[in-house]
């Protein structure tokens, strides 16, 4: 086993022996499921209405008024669950005097921090995973078009990988749990907010910028149903970017 | 007191940072900010020299280094990042999974802007929550990434309505398109709409179209609910000249002119008018005409030449009408699928109108396209003495009848010459002022005049089919849902958790 599976398995132990990801896990099953749910009844209601109506133009049908729409709103709900789940990792062995431990071991702090990414990313794919269920069923009474819902579950997956860097990164920074979870959910909304900012701000050279800094148009893009190779490079070297700050907040642990 | 006992340093950058708050709320007190700049920076002088050994201890502490060294590197990543970025926003690739394709633009569109000779400025009014927001903000992303020479901006009417007063925007989900000078307005974000103004806007000559008189025909400059200068207002904004014309005078019709528009003739059109619309129209002319009932215009000989006939009587509508208005009022509709006719998203006010006919045999070669017809409800009523409420089968015309139709012909012109095309509307009040703000009326005029006026190799965009695939659950499918959905796996990953925990009490 290398190092980088010892601390997966290490983690993932950790996270299925504890209450905590199957009550986190439940709830995120529960709100994914019952958005769709009621984003379905309401899709019915709105096509009755819309069938009443001649000449009423707009796109009826369950990609266009469920799956974006649910899609859309599952950032909300992974911007509260994921900070949960990644505020113990560095914050829990700090408070637990373990760190000390493993920062003496032999295991490399690249391997410590890519280990224990892929251990919540790896929990966090087995829930998106087990939401399958909600499309598959949908399936079985209606007709959709697969490929905007294959789209969206990738923005996600990016979403929420991106989500637990930050997470990673706050739980770096801080002994306290709690401190951890808020410090990320923190700076995750604000970097959902600024892009209000720039959408205020326009087509001009800053307004760009500030937009294109936001996760929002990039995973907005993706739930759309369009892969833009720069949406994938944003979340791919944001992703870098944070798992590189995580590092260097874990290094200079090793400074005094 | 010594020196060193003052806190230097806290001072020093408490009077940095005030002199940029100070300068930043108001840069008029420059020498006031520059004197606090440079105590701040005397004081940190100041602090340097009495803590030197601080400071060089610090500085050469192992933590410091590794901070520099790290702070360095952090950089240094930041700066790479940025430019992969930056590299990749300008050359990205897209694959396009969405269910109507609508980030695809049609090869039409791509020339178009790819021959774009000048900047242009859009501005879309729109709310998150209006129907085509999405269709704008798509659609013109798609268009931003094929060409620099847009620019585009989201306004909120609601949250900036001076900018919305300004342009004179009285209805959402408008973009206005600016560029030397010319205005257009669109008020939908289909494709044909936006590359349409695209086309307009970079095209240096302003298309003419041209009204006859001399038949008491509605009257441009009349300000008044039966005059046109709401309509004449409406297509200046789209970027047309407007102008007048007597075939009375004239002997033929000027060759600039895009459309001719016949308003509501009320008074004979003479035959040798008739036959100089007609070598207009065979040159490859645009025409428009628009006809009342009970009109001594005597248009027959020269629509009979397209296949083309008035209906007699008055169309009187029991279901497609104004709810509180005479059964004459009609509100229609029905319209068939068109250019002119697919981005409608209103119904179309015709008060008083008449219905359209067409001979298959004398119009052979032309494609024949009723527009808007009315509902089956209807009929042609011939005898309007006294009030009209049931259908007389010997005399009136039962309905769905057309009142709008559009003719071009079926074989393609030569290249190089112009392809002609006519509409024909049972009704000229609908464009009047008295009900050319109701909205469906402003967007059927200016479509139709758009689609006359425009290019014809424009025209070949093929409408994106909103994907229409409604489903409403049943009872039995609702509770299924909420079950299996809503239900079964929260419970069953919760009922795993309690297994694991009791597990764990027991080890």
């Amino acid at each position: 086993m290398t190092p980088v599976q010892a601390i997966i398995a290490k983690e993932l132990r950790g996270y299925f022996v504890s209450p905590v990801v199957y009550v986190v896990g439940a709830i995120f099953l529960l709100i994914f499921g019952f958005l769709s749910y009621l984003y379905v009844v309401y899709a019915g209601y709105q096509a009755i209405q819309l069938m009443q109506m001649q000449g009423g133009q707009a796109q009826l049908n369950l990609n266009d008024l469920v799956f974006r729409n649910l899609f859309a709103s599952m950032r909300f709900v992974l911007l509260i669950i994921l900070p949960i789940l990644t505020m113990r990792l560095f914050a829990e062995e700090r408070k637990l005097r373990t760190f000390e431990f493993l920062m003496t071991s032999p295991i490399g702090i690249n391997e410590i921090v890519a280990g224990k990414f892929v251990s919540v990313f790896l929990v966090f794919l087995s829930l998106l995973g087990l939401t399958g269920l909600v499309p598959t069923v949908l399936m079985l009474f209606s007709d959709f078009d697969w490929n905007p819902i294959w789209t969206g579950y990738l923005g996600m997956t990016l979403l929420g990988a991106l989500f637990i860097s930050v997470g990673l990164l706050a739980s770096a920074i801080t002994e306290n749990q709690i401190v951890a979870a808020f410090l990320s959910f923190g700076i995750l909304l604000l970097v959902w907010l600024i892009s209000g900012l720039g959408a205020l701000l326009g087509d001009t050279m800053l307004g760009q910028i500030i937009s294109y800094v936001s996760f929002m148009d990039h995973y907005d893009r993706l739930v759309r149903g369009l892969i833009d190779t720069k949406d994938l490079v944003y979340f791919f070297s944001s992703l870098a970017f944070m798992l590189f700050l995580t590092h260097r907040v874990v290094e200079s642990t090793r400074w005094k | 007191m010594s020196l060193k006992v003052l806190p230097l340093g806290i001072i020093g950058t408490v009077l940095a940072v005030a002199g940029l708050i100070a300068y930043s709320l108001s840069p008029d007190l420059l020498w006031a900010v520059t004197i606090a700049e440079g105590l701040a920076l005397l004081c940190l002088i100041l602090f340097f020299i009495l803590h030197f050994d601080a400071v060089k201890a610090f500085s050469s502490r192992r933590s410091t280094h590794m901070g520099a060294n790290s702070l360095l590197m952090i950089l240094l990543v930041t700066a790479i990042l940025v430019i992969v970025n930056f590299l990749a926003s300008r050359h990205s690739i897209r694959w396009d999974l969405s269910e109507n394709q609508n980030f695809t633009l049609a090869p039409q569109t791509y020339r178009v802007l790819r021959s774009l000779p000048q900047e242009v400025k859009i501005t879309v009014f729109t709310r998150e929550k209006d129907p085509g927001y999405t269709g704008y903000k798509e659609r013109l992303e798609s268009y931003r990434q094929a060409s620099n020479k847009l620019t585009v901006e989201f306004v909120d009417p609601e949250r900036q309505p001076k900018i919305a007063q300004n342009y004179g925007i009285f209805r959402t989900d408008t973009a206005i398109f600016e560029s030397n000078g010319q205005t257009i307005r669109i008020t939908s974000p289909s494709e044909v709409e936006l590359t349409g103004a695209l086309l307009r806007i970079s095209k240096p000559a302003k298309k003419r179209i041209v009204f006859l008189e001399g038949h008491s025909e509605r009257s441009l400059e009349d300000k008044e609910r039966n005059g046109l200068s709401l309509a004449k207002e409406a297509l200046s904004k789209q970027g047309y000249d407007i102008g007048t014309l007597s075939l009375l005078k004239d002997a033929a019709v000027p060759d600039d002119t895009a459309v001719l528009v016949l308003a509501g003739p009320r008074n004979q059109v003479t035959p040798e008018e008739q036959s100089r619309i007609q070598t207009y129209v065979d040159k490859g002319g645009h025409l428009l005409v628009m006809v009342d009932p009970d009109t001594k215009a005597d248009l027959a000989p020269l629509l009979a030449h397209y296949g083309l006939g008035l209906g007699q009587g008055v169309l009187v509508d029991l279901q497609d009408r104004l709810a509180q208005g005479d059964l004459t009022s009609l509100l229609v509709r029905t319209f068939t699928e068109h250019e002119i006719t697919q981005d409608l998203t209103a119904a179309v006010l015709f008060p008083l109108a008449r219905h359209l006919t067409f001979d298959e045999q004398t119009g052979k070669d032309w494609d024949y396209v009723p527009l808007a017809r009315t509902s089956p409800n209807s009929w042609a009523e011939t005898n309007m003495q006294g009030r009209v409420v049931s259908l007389n089968e010997k005399e009136d015309v039962k309905g769905p009848l057309p009142l709008a139709a559009a003719l071009s012909p079926k074989k393609a012109p030569e290249e190089g010459t112009p392809r002609p095309a006519i509409v024909v509307v049972g009704n000229s009040t609908f464009a009047t002022n008295a009900f050319f703000n109701f909205p469906g009326n402003t967007d059927f005029f200016l479509h139709t005049t758009g689609w006359l006026a425009e290019e014809r190799d424009l025209i070949s965009i093929v409408p994106k089919e909103p994907a229409l695939r409604p489903f409403t659950p049943n009872p039995t499918q609702e509770r299924a849902l909420l079950y299996i959905q809503v239900l079964f796996l929260p419970i069953m990953t919760m009922l795993t958790g309690v297994m694991v925990w009791r597990k764990r009490r027991r080890l």
